[in-house]
């Protein structure tokens, strides 16, 4: 059925990227997800074929979803779907959004997307710089995610790593494990990480000299991650909110489409 | 050359995460064959264990529309 569905995509010439939660697992930086999340372009034309492609799979839609207008996807909502097939229990569910927060176009996106082969097919995925800007969520289990994807990108840039690509990771870790991991793994990345903070700087030193965190240290650390992550959290939920009282203003309107409904 | 990013990450002991994720931890995701894996065959593993899954379609509404 997914395979399917991802050929329908192709042949329908839809300009689509995987995102979120299977984008994390195929960079190993998460073990599950149950849903499949995908980045549409956002034109008109694109989002006939995404249509076509939903029709042919036959695809329903799902609760709380607008019209797919071009003029909705600018405004950031989600479009929510669901496939079903006779020999499986549970429907796939698919979560499509055209304008997603804190990145830049899709066709940016789409140079830096990478292409992995799987058992459904070649799947075209956004790359690990900006899902870790779409990981930057409300909710805080997306952190620890956010610092596997920063330990997945130095392990691929390596030895050749820049000063920006240092700066990048420095500016992206927000929890204890996966920072001792950079320093045990990248300890490069501890001279640009030890400017960013006092604290910082001498967990880099202790690391250096012990290989180990007191727990004194390790303490005021995950408060001290915890803090850089809360405004990034806030951040989000201020953005979602215009978006849901559109929502709401869409559902007292009866200008949702109905759920179980056929695309 | 592999390195430590794929051998041992600590988040897969689990001890940090909420009990829907803590239901999928299941083998072969607490072994290192789970780092060992082609991200092809980690996508295929995954959502094979979303079958497994005793509340799926509660797990993907609260995640898309948590409650207020």
């Amino acid at each position: 059925m997914i395979a399917s569905f991802f050929r329908h995509l192709d042949e329908h010439g839809v300009r689509w990227l995987l995102v979120s939660g299977q984008a994390t697992i195929l960079y190993g930086a998460a073990t599950f997800s149950e849903d499949i999340d995908l980045w549409v372009e956002p034109s008109e034309a694109n989002l006939q074929r995404l249509l076509s492609a939903l029709g042919a799979s036959q695809a329903k839609y799902y609760k709380l979803t607008p019209p797919l207008t071009p003029e909705l996807a600018s405004r950031h909502h989600g479009f929510h779907f669901t496939i079903s097939d006779p020999n499986e229990s549970l429907p796939l569910f698919l979560d499509v959004m055209c304008c997603p927060p804190r990145v830049s176009s899709f066709t940016d996106a789409e140079h830096r997307a990478r292409v992995f082969e799987t058992d459904w097919g070649p799947l075209p995925t956004v790359g690990i710089v900006d899902l870790v800007e779409l990981k930057k969520t409300q909710r805080p289990r997306d952190y620890p995610i956010i610092g596997r994807l920063v330990l997945a990108y130095m392990s691929e840039v390596g030895a050749h790593s820049t000063e920006k690509d240092l700066a990048w990771v420095a500016d992206n870790i927000f929890s204890l494990s996966e920072f001792k991991q950079l320093l045990n793994e990248f300890p490069q990345v501890g001279s640009v990480l030890g400017v960013r903070d006092p604290l910082i700087a001498g967990a880099v030193v202790a690391w250096g000299a012990n290989g180990a965190l007191s727990p004194e240290l390790e303490d005021q650390l995950e408060d001290w991650f915890d803090a850089r992550s809360a405004p990034l959290r806030k951040a989000d939920r201020h953005f979602w909110r215009a978006v849901i009282d559109e929502l709401r203003e869409l559902r007292a309107g009866g200008q949702l489409m109905v759920q179980g409904t056929p695309v | 050359m592999r390195s430590t990013w794929d051998r041992a990450p600590a988040f897969w002991q689990g001890a940090d995460r909420d009990p829907l994720e803590q239901q999928t931890m299941l083998s072969p995701f607490k072994e290192l064959e789970w780092v060992e894996l082609s991200p092809a065959e980690r996508l295929a593993r995954a959502w094979a264990l979303r079958k497994r899954l005793t509340n799926a379609v509660d797990a993907h509404d609260r995640k898309l529309f948590p409650a207020p």
